[in-house]
């Protein structure tokens, strides 16, 4: 599993406004919990996977967007 | 006997009566839909960041796919992008701010003076209104003691200030943090948001979020070209009016600037006809409001009782 830095850094500001030093501590749990929840409850029973987007998402990373 | 015939029953059940499975299915949407909108509220100054970081991004990324496209990494072309905006953003600092630090300098020095013109003006007034002498203090010296004493809260004010803009630097670091990141690698956080919304709205969110950033793009270059543009053409007008080659920094004093006299004025002759009547306006409606109506009034009953003792 790939968490990527900025759900790492959202989830150290989110879990210390929460729950304080002790959120801090669990800040990767979290987001990890967090992902495997998604993935299980909401993506996978839709049948959605990564690859059917990736394709969109890197034509928007790379600016290759033609707008009407 | 009349039977009512029923419309086509649709396919999802609409029809059907609510059982027990669809009422908790409502009570548990219903309660992490409530869940979300507490968190998000406890978390609101997190997501503002968030929110900020990614416009920013959004703004940024046309510069970073240009310089990919001519060849670089993608790490390289952030850390490019980056050096550039710190560059710009040195030179600026480097032009507008020791002029401002010498101007607060010369504002320092002119304080008695403009004591005394203040003294003289209210002095003016109590001569036009004469029932403004009962609520202020009869010398000059009783004004400034009244103001001495409020020195505490000064001081205090100054130290928060001073805590703020620590809170806000750092708040800034972390925000371009977020940039850098989201730069180097956008495709995993727009992935997750387009996986995320129903499919069935996968291609209006896809449209939308690349007219989002299209737009935001555009306004950057906007801004950038209207700020160069207004920037270089006052300072250029400024120099070649007024000889003065601080006029760099045309737009950053605006108030304190109105402390001196027009010879030295870092503004532009045409902005300096409206410069003082705003500040001519703006100065009365402060010391009208906040003075006069909320501060004085105590203030001037507590001199009074000193001066009948």
């Amino acid at each position: 599993m790939k968490l990527h830095a900025v759900t790492i850094i959202f989830f150290t500001f989110a879990m210390s406004s929460l729950f304080g030093f002790l959120g801090l501590i669990l800040v990767v749990p979290a987001a990890a919990m967090v992902k495997i929840l998604i993935s299980e409850f909401y993506l996978r029973p839709r049948r959605i996977w990564s690859e059917s987007v990736a394709g969109q998402a890197r034509e928007l990373a790379r600016g290759q967007i033609k707008i009407e | 006997m009349v039977q009512i015939e029923n419309g086509p029953s649709d396919d999802n059940g609409a029809d059907r009566p609510l059982s027990y499975a669809d009422l908790v299915r409502w009570f548990v949407i219903v309660g992490l839909v409530a869940l979300g909108v507490a968190v998000a509220i406890a978390i609101k100054e997190t997501l503002l960041l968030f929110a900020i970081a990614f416009l920013i991004a959004m703004v940024l990324n046309p510069g970073v796919a240009l310089l990919e496209r001519r060849g670089l990494k993608r790490g390289l072309a952030v850390a490019l992008l980056i050096v550039v905006l710190f560059a710009i953003l040195a030179l600026v600092v480097f032009l507008v701010v020791p002029p401002f630090f010498e101007q607060i300098q010369q504002l320092i020095e002119q304080i008695p003076g403009e004591w005394n013109r203040l003294y003289e003006q209210i002095q003016g007034w109590i001569k036009t209104y004469p029932v403004l002498q009962q609520a202020l203090p009869s010398r000059a010296g009783d004004m400034l003691n009244t103001v001495t004493g409020q020195v505490g809260g000064i001081a205090n004010f100054l130290l928060r200030s001073t805590l703020n803009l620590a809170n806000g630097i750092l708040i800034a670091l972390l925000c371009l943090l977020v940039v850098i990141f989201t730069l180097i690698e956008p495709e995993p956080i727009t992935t997750a948001y387009l996986e995320l919304v129903p499919p069935r709205y996968r291609e209006p969110a896809f449209r939308s979020l690349a007219r989002m950033m299209h737009q935001v793009s555009a306004w950057a270059r906007g801004v950038v070209i209207n700020g160069v543009a207004t920037g270089a053409s006052t300072a250029f007008y400024s120099r070649w009016s007024e000889s003065n080659p601080r006029s760099y920094s045309a737009f950053s004093l605006f108030w304190v600037n109105s402390y001196q006299s027009s010879d030295r004025s870092l503004l532009p002759f045409p902005l300096s006809s409206w410069r003082r009547v705003w500040v001519l306006v703006n100065s009365f409606s402060r010391f009208s409001r906040s003075c006069l109506c909320n501060k004085l009034k105590p203030i001037c009953s507590s001199l009074l009782s000193w001066e009948s003792r």
